[in-house]
């Protein structure tokens, strides 16, 4: 019902620094949306001009069937959460709750009501006579929902609002919006540099460089299915391995130079107009066994990474430099400079162009 | 050693240098509670502390109507400038209204000698009615403090500052709202030390009271002067007086310690 | 393409910049203005009209005038003997307060109470200390066999008392704007210069100087800037005299409109003195837009 719709927006800073560079994209009512990229993309710019607290340089905001693009923020019925949380130190939780209801003239009991239901929700009904600055940062950031939560609004835009805390609260308040999410059925703009939390809670993400939107999609798909060597790159976690090489084409051969990797073209179905691509490979894509459409490649053992749970193994490949990281999930089965054969799945081997850097489409 | 006698050695110019701050002011404090005599004996005499003096200077002279100037002058300047001087930093720290420029011109006019502006205003108050009024003095001195007070205020509203107004904006604030809910209570340590510096300034200015003032509203500073003139010097008077005249800095000076820097070097110096 | 909200951003901006920049045009740019007009009239206390135009008469009569260049001059003996000796001696008392962590707040308390006492104050205070018989100053210097001064009394004399005075009022500014500079400065530099073998001196030399620079220049201009404006000082303490010796230019404006009573001509000076302010305050300018 309340679609929002972003259609050729820029914003320009100074004449001539360009934060955001004439993007388009849908978000669909009840959506929880999140705009990835690294930092200095115009992820929070694109947030802040939604929400009206910077004006756009040009293009237009579309909210429902209204034009918001030149409207004021208060009357925009959208809600801020800040990376900061920017709760307003000279009030009270209570009162930084309430500050928006008072404004709008809401009356004291639906107000009471509104906190208490809302309090109770975050778990921070015990805290609401108290200064934010007597409040844990965890707390802050609960206030900080708080406020937007209690004013209902057309939808939510947070910018980075779990930053701030450490890994184990981030893991938790993770949780809990994904709950608030589906318990309010509302529309999440949501902004993270994180791709764990892109990843786990967006049903749609959105991955932005330099100003400009590289490619939307359910998380899976985005995973899965990178349209560009920036997207593959920065969501993998830890890593993917990338690698430039110089290829050599004969018959029904492909040769990838350098890791000297020769595969069957039955497998590579690619017009290439240069000798030379990336391609990546994620280290959960590498297997230790031989299965189906595999590959296997020699390597010696660099480095090993206990994470109690896994090991990532840091390993070269034979003859080469190339290092190569991988998932096992047994630990201390291997030693550094072992030698080991490693296996790669033919079918998750993705292509890119070495120009544009763009996906390699398969050639049906 | 060496470093320890260094220490020494600098802590002994300093305290010397205090001192000649500072006895001059505790031997006016001295002379104030002496009777008339025992402030003129040279050398000093050991004297028994008496308040003579200072019912003397509200009783034979009017100090009692040069204090309610002083604080009607200094009061209503300050009432005026400190929410337009508010009003503008604002607007230099959010919008950079006017630009450089605008900023400039206003810090020039704290460069000009008042004797260039109070001349001219002089004669126009004559045309119109204002010497010797209470609203005359409010408004020469307002162009003292207002200038000064809008540079003081500027580097208090901070990024931090904005990004809270972003929030009160985003809760539904008009523009307005937003200004006097969020930041004006925001800065309001500045505030009151822009407020009070403004007013010790005004309390003190001497110049265009001088000229604009008359019989029923001349300041402290004025007082002072006529006291000292007429009659030769009567130590212990003056000292009463000049006790009186300095005692609402010094107790105000705690407060605005912080921010004197900020003001005293028009902001040109973090 | 313009946007409705970058307008009301701005009219935003004027609608809380314009009463401040409307009173100040009103009772600064104005009078300016009338007295430009004053000072091509025979416009004097008593003949208060603008009907005698006399062109520039005023001007060519301020500059036959001996008097004002005598003020001028005295003016600028003043403002650089001043400025300088409280740059050396606040720099000098900035550094010591730097170096030390002990009592320093006192110190610092000690040193703001001169700035919040009015001029007026502090002549009088001075004026009762020096006061040939009955001041302290002359008696404690009996003590050391020294003569009694008369240190007002005196042309020259009186020219070097309203010189210590006003450092002893004013130099805490030197002070507390050297020392906020001072203690900016990064403890790294000096912690890599020690090590490599710098001694104190050179140090100073070239670590603190450097840093320093921009601080020094716009504390001296400011001072400098005020230092012109002295007026209450001599008004409480010698009334420009004895003779013209401490005659300075903001005082001898005010006597020459109020004594001799020709506003007009007083006019004309102003604006002359004003011309010098603002050739002097340019450069200030300049060194803080770059410092921005």
């Amino acid at each position: 019902m309340q679609k929002i719709e972003i259609k050729n927006l820029s914003k320009t800073y100074n004449k001539n620094i360009v934060a955001v560079n004439n993007i388009s994209f849908e978000i669909d009512d009840k959506d929880f949306f999140v705009l990835l990229g690294p930092s200095g993309c115009g992820k929070s710019t694109t947030l802040r001009l939604i929400g009206g607290l910077e004006n756009c340089t040009q293009g237009n905001i579309i909210l429902g069937d209204k034009d918001i693009t030149n409207l004021d923020p208060k009357d925009r019925d959208l809600a801020f959460v800040f990376q900061n949380y920017a709760l307003y130190p000279h009030m009270n939780v209570r009162k930084n709750l309430s500050f928006a209801l008072k404004l709008k003239k809401t009356s004291p009991k639906i107000i009471e009501s509104k906190i208490s239901e809302v309090s109770k929700l975050l778990k921070i009904n015990e805290v609401l006579e108290r200064k934010p600055s007597e409040l844990s940062g965890g707390q802050r950031q609960r206030v900080a929902l708080g406020r937007a939560l209690v004013r209902n609004p057309k939808a939510f835009l947070l910018d980075e609002p779990l930053s701030n805390l450490d890994a184990r609260l981030r893991a938790i308040m993770r949780t809990e919006l994904i709950k608030i999410h589906k318990n309010l059925k509302r529309t999440f703009i949501y902004v993270t540099h994180d791709q764990v939390e892109a990843m786990t809670m967006a049903n749609k993400i959105c991955i932005m460089n330099k100003g400009v939107i590289l490619q939307i999609g359910s998380p899976k798909d985005v995973y899965e299915n990178p349209n560009c060597l920036f997207v593959a790159n920065f969501l993998a976690n830890p890593l993917n391995n990338i690698i430039k090489t110089e290829i050599k084409i004969d018959n029904n051969n492909i040769l990838f130079k350098k890791i000297n990797l020769l595969i069957n073209s039955e497998n590579f179905n690619f017009n290439i107009t240069n000798n030379e691509i990336y391609f990546s490979i994620r280290p959960e894509h590498i297997y230790l066994d031989k299965r189906p459409d595999t590959i296997k490649i020699d390597s010696k053992i660099e480095v090993l990474e206990n994470l109690g749970h896994e090991t990532i193994v840091c390993t070269k490949i034979k003859d080469t430099n190339e290092i190569i990281y991988f998932r096992d999930s047994k630990n201390n089965r291997f030693k550094p400079g072992e030698d080991i054969s490693i296996y790669f799945d033919l079918k998750k081997m993705l292509y890119f162009d070495i120009n544009t850097e763009l996906r390699l489409i398969e050639v049906k | 050693m060496k470093k320890s006698i260094l220490k020494i050695l600098s802590h002994l110019i300093l305290i010397i240098f205090s001192l000649i701050i500072i006895l001059p002011l505790l031997w006016i404090l001295r002379n104030s509670f002496t009777n008339k005599l025992n402030a003129y004996k040279i050398p000093p005499e050991f004297s028994p502390i008496i308040f003579d003096n200072y019912i003397e200077i509200f009783s034979k002279y009017p100090f009692d109507s040069y204090f309610i100037n002083s604080f009607v002058v200094a009061f209503g300047t300050t009432i005026i400038s400190l929410p337009l001087a508010a009003f503008i930093a604002y607007a230099f720290a959010k919008f950079n209204t006017g630009g450089k420029q605008l900023r400039l011109f206003l810090l020039s006019t704290q460069m000009i000698p008042p004797i260039i502006i109070v001349l001219p205003i002089f004669s126009i108050y004559l045309s119109l009615n204002l010497l010797n009024t209470y609203l005359g003095l409010i408004i020469a001195h307002i162009t003292i403090i207002l200038p000064f007070l809008s540079w003081m205020l500027i580097s208090f509203y901070s990024r931090d500052i904005f990004m809270i107004e972003a929030a009160a904006r985003s809760d539904g604030a008009t523009r307005f709202q937003a200004l006097y809910l969020i930041c004006l209570p925001l800065i309001a340590p500045g505030l009151i030390a822009a407020g009070l510096l403004g007013f010790i300034l005004s309390w003190n200015e001497f110049i265009f009271v001088l000229i604009l003032s008359g019989k029923a509203t001349s300041t402290l500073p004025i007082g002072l002067s006529t006291l000292s003139t007429h009659r030769g010097v009567e130590i212990a008077l003056l000292a009463a007086a000049t006790t009186l005249t300095v005692l609402p800095a010094l107790i105000l000076l705690p407060f605005i310690k912080k921010y004197l820097i900020k003001g005293l070097s028009l902001g040109a110096l973090k | 393409m313009s946007n409705n909200l970058d307008l009301s951003d701005r009219r935003f901006g004027y609608i809380l910049t314009a009463p401040t920049v409307l009173i100040i045009t009103l009772v600064i740019l104005f009078p300016i203005c009338f007295s430009l007009i004053s000072s091509f009239f025979d416009y004097t206390l008593i003949n208060k009209s603008f009907n005698d135009f006399i062109g520039i008469d005023n001007y060519i009569n301020s500059f036959k005038d001996e008097q004002l260049f005598n003020s001028i001059f005295v003016t600028i003996y003043f403002v650089i003997l001043v400025v300088l000796l409280e740059f050396i001696l606040g720099f000098f008392i900035a550094l010591l307060l730097n170096s030390i962590t002990r009592f320093k707040s006192i110190y610092y308390f000690i040193l703001l109470l001169p700035l919040l006492i009015n001029p007026i104050v502090v002549g009088l205070i001075w004026r009762m200390f020096l006061h040939p018989q009955l001041g302290i100053f002359n008696y404690l210097l009996s003590l050391i066999n020294i003569e009694p001064v008369n240190w007002l009394g005196d042309p020259q004399m009186a020219f070097i008392t309203i010189i210590f005075v006003d450092i002893w009022h004013q130099v805490s500014f030197m002070i507390i704007l050297l020392l906020a500079g001072l203690s900016a400065i990064p403890k790294e530099p000096y912690e890599a210069a020690k090590s490599d073998g710098a001694n104190i001196y050179e140090c100073f030399i070239h670590i603190t100087l450097p840093y320093m620079r921009p601080v020094i220049v716009v504390t001296i201009l400011i001072r400098l800037i005020f230092a012109i404006k002295t007026y209450d000082l001599v008004y409480i303490m010698t009334k420009g005299g004895p003779g013209d010796s401490t005659d300075l230019i903001s005082y001898y404006i005010y006597r020459s409109a109020f004594i001799s009573l020709n506003l007009g001509e007083a006019a004309a000076m102003s604006l002359i003195l004003l011309v010098i302010i603002i050739i002097i305050t340019i450069p200030l300018f300049k060194y803080m837009n770059r410092l921005d």
